[in-house]
């Protein structure tokens, strides 16, 4: 308790006349005293307050000084305004950290491990997402106003809508932290910068039919120019929508719908080609079939033709005439039995020929042919 | 004494902090400070260090800080001629910092936004200057040679730089072209030619998807025609090759000419009257010259029907 006592001599300097005598000698009782003596003890009580609340005020002067890191972020601090150790040490990762309170150090919190995303603002029509997604958007006119429609201009002086959506990463966090005000905005712009000078260079079929080329052209563009302004980030894979400008969109269909037709017409053809090719295989193989089966006929005919000759040729010789006679007549009895219709015309008596009249009612007449039944 | 010791060391440390608050400053990393003596500037400080800086505490000297972050700096799109009198709206963009804060607090009195203004005024004229140099082709060309991009870029920034430095203080980083427009007129413009393109295109497919198709059906003909003829021609050696292996066995008629001459007429008889023929007969065809006196017979040419 004297310790609070000393601390009331010494803390206010400014009032010796009262303190000192009362650090030498001890108070003298009276009874006048007691008004003092409560005095002195409430005092003393508030002094032991204030003490308490000094030492709560350091004990939180310096706890003031912890702080903790959260995933997905790292930490530097700056000591006196100058960011502390190297680059590598620079980084706390997440978790409690401790830091001298405020005047002398400053904690910078910055959001390394996430992927941020900027989207152009220069190359589309003016529309809102909602009425995007909604299908709601105003019709298009027949011209765009710059002030509030955004579009690029193609080398071959077409224009076109693009919109560009880029992810990146924060690479050296010390040109993220301290170097730009607003390193997002610088990104948004880089970006909007690429749309032009890609577009500037690519005709409008080839922004429109070679996606993926474009939208290389435009990582290149904005690559190049992050390592021209250090902004010190890595850029992300990210997507590019390119479209004809929607008021002249149903010409652009029509040459879609002219290109599905191309193809449906070739197709046709090819189709009809193969079978003409198909059919004409067929027609080849039946000649040759038939071919095959004339010369087996006739190799078989001849031949049976040649066995017949050599058998009768014994008979023949030992009575020509005979043999003659009687194969002629065979024949004709073969003959008369398959015929439909016989007339039998016996000679005039007076040797002239007859007069046939024919009704011809089914065919015409076959030509008359002279066939010599005997020599 | 041992309390009164800690109470004096207590009391020290107070009013070292109290001292050191009048005597010393920090700079952060993102400032740039100005020590003015008597109003006056006198010292420059671009760079934090690991102590504190000194200054005499007010009124004497006074510190002024200001941002030394690169800063975003985006102007109105207007519309300006190029060189071939061509109409077309341009914004830039730029990203500038206070390099010199002496100048530029003489000048703006450290507002942003008027230093802004200012800038917007000369951005202006520069880009007009630079745009009125090329022709329209510099920035949209379907020629990589023909394109002047980034030049333009660059002489719009080289215009602008030298005197952001001199009369404001500002380092100018980079400048670049956010949007290239035409005139709303011009647009519609542009949008019939368009169409008109696009209907050249339908009609150049539909020639060509016709070209082809007719292409196509001819050159299957052809081939048609081809394999026909070949099967054809196959087919006609084939009956040579069948008439010659023929003839060999026909060899054997050679034993007796007149008797192959009668067979082979027989045979043809017998074929050609195969069939449902109506026949006219006189008495001299056998077997009916039985029905006559005389020997000898002759055949009527029978009628077919």
């Amino acid at each position: 308790m004297s310790d609070e006592r000393n601390h009331l001599h010494d803390d206010p300097a400014h009032k010796p006349e009262r303190g000192q005598p009362s650090a030498s000698t001890e108070p003298p009782v009276t009874a006048e005293d007691a008004g003092s003596q409560a005095l002195a003890d409430a005092l003393r009580s508030s002094f032991f307050f204030v003490k308490a609340i000094m030492v709560v005020l350091v004990v939180i002067f310096f706890g003031s000084g912890v702080f903790s890191v959260p995933p997905q972020e790292k930490a530097i601090i700056l000591r006196f305004g100058k960011p502390v150790g190297t680059t590598e040490e620079q980084l706390l990762g997440p978790g409690l950290h401790w830091a001298f309170p405020k005047p002398i150090d400053e904690v910078v919190k910055i959001p390394i491990g996430q992927i941020q995303t900027v989207t152009s603002t220069v190359g589309w029509y003016a529309t809102t997402p909602e009425a995007e997604l909604a299908g709601t958007e105003a019709p298009a006119g027949p011209s765009l106003n710059p002030a509030i429609d955004g579009y690029t201009l193609t080398a071959d002086g077409n224009i076109i809508h693009v919109r560009a959506t880029l992810g990146y990463r924060i690479k050296d966090p010390l040109a993220y932290a301290f170097d730009f005000f607003s390193l997002s905005n610088v990104v948004q712009n880089v970006l909007n910068n690429a749309l032009l000078y890609v577009s500037a260079r690519t005709t409008v079929d080839s922004a429109l039919l070679n996606n993926a080329g474009f939208k290389e052209k435009i990582l290149a563009r904005v690559t190049e120019q992050i390592a021209a302004l250090k902004l010190g980030i890595t850029l992300q894979p990210g997507e590019v929508k390119v479209i004809p400008p929607r008021y002249v969109k149903p010409a652009f269909d029509e040459v879609l719908a002219a290109n599905v037709n191309y193809n449906t017409v070739v197709n046709k053809a090819q189709g009809e080609a193969g079978a003409v090719l198909s059919k004409a295989r067929g027609e080849a193989n039946a000649i040759l079939n038939t071919g095959q089966s004339d010369r087996t006929r006739l190799l078989q005919s001849v031949a049976a033709d040649a066995k017949a000759f050599t058998e009768q040729l014994p008979q023949y010789e030992k009575n020509p005439e005979l043999f003659r006679q009687r194969i002629l007549t065979e024949t004709w009895q073969k003959i008369l039995v398959a015929s439909k219709d016989k007339f039998f015309l016996p000679e005039r008596a007076d040797g002239k020929p007859r007069e046939l009249r024919l009704l011809l009612n089914r065919e015409p007449a076959k030509e008359k042919t002279e066939t010599p039944a005997k020599p | 004494m041992k309390r009164n010791y800690l109470n004096l060391t207590i009391g020290l440390i107070l009013l070292l902090v109290f001292v050191a608050l009048l005597f010393c400053f920090q700079v952060r990393q993102t400032e740039i400070a100005l020590v003015t003596t008597f109003g006056k500037p006198t010292r420059t400080i671009t760079e934090p260090r690991a102590f504190p800086y000194f200054k005499w505490p007010w009124p004497i000297q006074k510190v002024q800080k200001f941002d030394k972050r690169i800063q975003n700096f985006e102007e109105k799109f207007e519309e300006t001629l190029t060189k071939d009198s061509y109409n077309i709206t341009i914004t830039v963009y730029a990203g500038w910092s206070i390099s010199d804060p002496t100048i530029f607090r003489e000048r703006f009195n450290d507002s942003v936004a008027r230093a802004e203004s200012e800038l917007t005024t000369l951005l202006r004229s520069a880009k007009s200057a630079v745009v009125g140099q090329h022709p329209f082709s510099h920035f949209i060309s379907t020629d990589e040679k023909e394109l002047k991009f980034r030049e333009i870029e660059s002489e719009m920034l080289d215009r602008v730089k030298g005197v952001a430095k001199d009369n404001y203080g500002i380092d100018i980083r980079f400048l670049g072209i956010k949007q290239l427009g035409l005139p709303e007129s011009i647009t519609q413009k542009v949008f019939d030619r368009m169409k008109e393109e696009r209907q050249r295109f339908v009609q150049k497919l539909q020639a060509e998807g016709d070209a082809k198709a007719s292409d196509i059906r001819s050159a299957a003909n052809r081939e048609r025609a081809e394999i026909i003829t070949k099967a054809e021609a196959e087919v006609t050696e084939l009956r040579g090759k069948a008439e010659a292996e023929a003839a060999k066995s026909l060899a054997v008629f050679k034993e007796n000419p007149e008797l192959a001459v009668f067979l082979l007429k027989i045979n043809a008889l017998e074929q050609s009257l195969k069939e449902r023929s109506t026949l006219v007969l006189d008495q001299r065809t056998p077997p009916f010259d039985l029905l006559d006196s005389g020997a000898q017979g002759a055949t009527k040419p029978p009628g077919k029907k």
